[in-house]
């Protein structure tokens, strides 16, 4: 195993986290490789200067106005109020979590999904196409030989007679109004 | 069991004992745990003044919302995770009004060193002062997430659950975040750690 591994494991030999088959990898490795055995000692030197650091300590004064301010929120109305309300107020600070909220979230949906079809815009209505001019050809000359104004609801229907410019047939027409019928030659 | 393990067993009742309205057990919770707030926060933040300021709030927040602690036995990570929100807001505050400022971090660790200072021997004193100027220094300036893993542990004396349980992460994050934080350590009082490991019998 390599240096690394026993760097981190250092960490939790040094504190009795590690695992009694740790703790013999670890000691066998620190018998054969002097940076690891140095690094540990360091390490132990370390935490030993950190624990021996001593506490911090409060001024009277400022112990004083810390009592004399609890002192006061137990009298005051806003303090009774707020022990009152703060067990009551657990499901509130659960929701203003980030897990809380993805959760309401996930519910809010969930609540609002039988409903979504409420939300749904309306069936658009089928459009009509707008009113086209039907052209028949025939052929002489070019000249309207009939204004006509109606409505088919024959999809297949076209003039009798009708034909492309090329003597093909004319396009299916699928028109519901029309208002005149040019003849071209 | 030792001192410590009879004190945490004694959490639930000292809880109990303050919801139940006792005027003496809330002073008690006061004395027992206060220099473990103000500690914390005045390690995290390398300033007296607002660690006190801390202090307070976090007291005033127990006393508020001690019947909202669900495990009275874990009593000691709860007040840790109070102290912990409180610093890091603290903490974000102080990086945006001083955005661009820069501060000789050896001053701020001087004029604000959190330890007291020893008495006997001056050129001892000296030392140690000294030591604890760079141990402070060093500390300082590791990293906020890695510093509050090593004081939670190496100065507080935290377990590894309660501080999964105070900063709110699970076991894995917390034995990395601390091998790191104390290597980083290591390597920032190198020569000052090999002179002890000399000097060690």
């Amino acid at each position: 195993m390599s240096c690394r591994y026993f760097k981190t494991l250092s960490s939790d030999v040094l504190d009795g986290q590690a695992s009694p088959a740790e703790m013999l990898l670890f000691d066998r490795h620190r018998s054969e490789c002097t940076a690891c055995d140095a690094r540990h000692q360091e390490l132990l030197v370390m935490t030993g200067l950190l624990r021996s650091s001593t506490a911090p300590t409060l001024d009277p004064e400022r112990e004083d106005v810390i009592f004399s301010s609890l002192d006061r929120d137990a009298v005051s109305f806003v303090g009774a109020l707020r022990r009152v309300l703060s067990p009551l107020a657990a499901p509130f600070r659960f929701l203003a979590s980030s897990s809380g909220s993805t959760f309401a979230l996930f519910v809010a949906i969930g609540l609002l999904w039988p409903h979504t079809g409420a939300l749904a815009p309306d069936p658009v209505a089928a459009v009509e196409p707008a009113p086209t001019v039907l052209t028949v050809w025939e052929s002489k000359a070019d000249r309207i030989v009939a204004s006509v104004a109606g409505t088919s609801t024959d999809d297949s229907w076209s003039p009798p007679g009708a034909a492309g410019p090329d003597g093909g047939d004319a396009p299916a027409v699928r028109i519901f109004l029309f208002e005149r019928i040019v003849v071209r030659g | 069991m030792t001192e410590r393990d009879a004190a945490l067993g004694d959490d639930a009742g000292l809880v109990a004992r303050v919801l139940e309205g006792e005027a003496e057990a809330f002073q008690e919770l006061f004395s027992r745990y206060h220099r473990l707030v103000l500690g914390l926060a005045a390690r995290l933040l390398n300033d007296r003044d607002e660690a006190a300021d801390i202090c307070q709030e976090v007291f005033l927040t127990v006393h508020r919302r001690l019947a909202t602690l669900r495990e009275p036995d874990k009593l000691r990570a709860w007040l840790c995770r109070i102290t912990l929100t409180r610093v890091y807001n603290a903490e974000r505050s102080f990086r945006r009004r001083f955005r661009g400022f820069s501060i000789s971090l050896d001053d701020t660790v001087s004029r604000s060193t959190p330890y007291q200072g020893s008495h006997g021997d001056p050129e001892r004193a000296l030392v140690a002062a000294e030591m604890r100027r760079r141990l402070d220094a060093a500390l300082a300036a590791l990293p906020l997430n890695y510093r509050t893993v090593v004081v939670l542990r190496d100065i507080e004396g935290l377990s590894y659950d309660e501080i999964a349980e105070a900063i709110d992460k699970n076991l894995g994050t917390v034995k990395s975040r601390l091998a790191r934080g104390r290597e980083i350590l290591r390597r920032s009082l190198h020569d000052l750690v090999r002179s002890g490991r000399e000097t060690k019998p």
